[in-house]
């Protein structure tokens, strides 16, 4: 990760355009090599309606502040999924993201002009063993609560708590893991019949552990839904 | 081809599906310990070290060995933000690493086995690794981040580290040697100042005792051989904050580094100072090698005038406006020589 603290002279064999693309590398990978998966939820409370698909899309920017080795690094957040709705109430889906894989549920469990969601999702990243990663298999489980409430037509903001549970499994060395408890409030404006702008800020706190670091994330970035 | 979204939508389904069921088949192989297994002569292996979360060693055995004797162990460390990977490259000429020049290559010619071992990694991507070498208090640089601010014990590691070595190869007590460019020279001054009674002798590349200069602990003679170029803008020659990057605080130079293991290895003041031949001119580096006199445990520094934060006959693993220059006037078998010259008694 390119912290100024580190001294990077000891790099090793880094070319200097290596080293630019590396550092390039890492923004793009940034989440979903470090065992957290993606932070952005970019979902309102309703489910995809039964039969229909539903793609989304966002690209946000992460901050990360390692409290115990005091280190700052940015990070780049991208993701793109797949809905399906399965019921009145539920629909699935998977999410691509660089490195990762998750598998998606939304279950809305109250309707009404103050619905509520839950969306777990679990995931997986394999990254290679490269001069910026290790030879590692990261799994992650979500688990955020959507409280939502339409102000509008148009619009809905929705908010809620974020649980996140990572694993750091190593080729070589023991393993990690990490839970981080955050929160998140989006903004669900239809500018389209059949597409949303989903804008996101989330912020977490590391509980227990050092998956993906011991210290604080926050995101930010927008989101587009579209109907299919 | 015109794809309506029904369509792309069942590829992108198709495409998540394949990559769901083939990421858990790619899954990784573990590296299990490594003790027990039976070693032969010219084994490569990538071990754990057990207990420790992300840490992990390189393994190499001469081929000359008769796989019963107890081995020299020649312990090799990364500098700040690399790994056991590059521990191997950056001793390597353009890096190559088959090259006959490499560490590793010169110290198992002369049977040594080599041990290159992971420092801490820098969360979230943690290949990039660091030493906890010291340093942190007062107006010096906690060399070299992360390891050092989080406070990692890395003398408890050293020692996990040796027994785990212990338990795969018969380990020589009296041929333990350390060396390593920049963070990787700073642990090595760390670790001789801190477990002298298994440190042989240790040379130091492009860092210093940052242990002693923040006020750590160093009580007993170990024999050391300090290199290190009089233009490193990484790790300066001169005490100062100059460094590769901006870096909070000072860095101990060569001078008071040396001044304290001469006091330490019973020194007298005065120096024999001999020019190493110039075998490349071109290089635009030369050598002065100054031994103390007088000493109950070799006490040794090679200036390598023009030289940067380099490996001899190394890797120019950055550009020369970034590291400075690559002494071609000697290279690993000079290392090598220092540590077979200067076994514990």
């Amino acid at each position: 990760m390119p912290t100024r603290s580190l001294e990077r002279a000891g790099l090793g064999p880094l070319s200097l355009r290596r080293e630019r693309l590396a550092c390039a590398s890492v923004l793009a990978l940034a989440l979903g090599a470090t065992g957290c998966g993606t932070l952005g939820t970019h979902q309102g409370t309703a489910p995809v309606a039964p039969g229909e698909w539903q793609v989304a899309a966002s690209a946000g920017v992460v901050g990360l502040v390692d409290t115990e080795q005091k280190t700052k690094a940015p990070g780049a957040d991208v993701q793109l999924a797949l809905r399906r709705g399965l019921a009145t109430n539920l629909d699935a889906g998977l999410k691509l993201s660089p490195f990762g894989l998750d598998a998606l549920l939304k279950w809305r469990v109250l309707s009404g002009s103050w619905p509520v969601a839950v969306a777990p999702s679990v995931g997986f990243a394999r990254t290679p063993r490269t001069g910026l990663t290790t030879n590692a298999f990261f799994t992650w489980a979500h688990l955020p609560i959507i409280f939502g409430h339409a102000v509008s037509d148009k619009v809905s903001i929705n908010a809620g708590p974020h649980l996140i549970y990572g694993y750091y499994l190593p080729a070589v060395g023991d393993p990690a893991h990490g839970l981080s408890l955050g929160g998140f409030v989006n903004l669900e404006w239809r500018v389209a019949p059949r597409a949303r702008l989903v804008p996101e800020i989330g912020v977490f706190r590391t509980l227990v552990g050092e998956v993906p670091i011991t210290g604080w994330m926050a995101y930010v970035g927008p989101g587009v839904l579209v109907d299919l | 081809m015109v794809l309506r979204w029904p369509a792309v939508a069942r590829l992108l389904a198709l495409a998540s599906v394949a990559a769901l069921a083939s990421g858990p088949a790619a899954c990784l192989s573990r590296a299990e310990p490594c003790a027990g297994v039976a070693v032969r002569p010219g084994d490569s292996l990538e071990c754990p070290v057990p207990e420790w979360v992300d840490r992990g060693f390189d393994l190499e055995v001469p081929a000359g060995w008769d796989g019963r004797s107890p081995l020299p162990i020649l312990f090799a460390f990364h500098g700040g933000g690399g790994n056991r990977r590059s521990a191997a490259s950056v001793t390597c000429p353009e890096g190559k690493l088959d090259a006959p020049g490499c560490l590793s290559a010169v110290a198992k010619a002369a049977g040594f086995a080599v041990v290159r071992a992971d420092g801490t990694g820098s969360r979230p991507v943690r290949n990039v690794r660091t030493w906890n070498a010291g340093g942190g208090t007062g107006p010096w640089n906690c060399t070299s981040g992360g390891a050092c601010k989080s406070g990692v014990d890395d003398v408890r590691f050293f020692d996990d580290l040796l027994a785990e070595v212990g338990r795969v190869v018969p380990v020589d007590p009296k041929r333990v040697h350390l060396t390593g460019l920049s963070n990787g020279g700073a642990i090595s001054h760390r670790l001789a100042c801190e477990r002298p009674e298994r440190v042989a002798s240790f040379v130091a590349l492009g860092g210093t005792n940052q242990h002693v200069a923040a006020g750590g602990a160093c009580a007993r003679a170990v024999p050391v051989l300090q290199i290190h170029g009089t233009e490193d803008p990484c790790w300066a020659y001169e005490t100062g904050a100059t460094s590769c990057l901006s870096e909070e605080g000072d860095k101990v130079g060569v001078a008071p580094s040396m001044e304290g293991w001469r006091a330490r290895n019973g020194c007298q003041p005065a120096t024999d100072e001999e020019a190493l031949p110039d075998r490349d001119p071109a290089d635009g580096t030369r050598s002065t090698r100054l031994r103390w006199r007088g000493c109950a445990a070799a006490t040794e520094h090679i200036r390598v005038t023009g030289g940067g934060h380099t490996w001899p006959s190394g890797h120019g693993y950055l550009s020369e406006d970034r590291i400075g220059r690559v002494t071609r006037d000697f290279g690993s078998e000079l290392i090598v020589e220092f540590f077979r010259a200067h076994p514990k008694p």
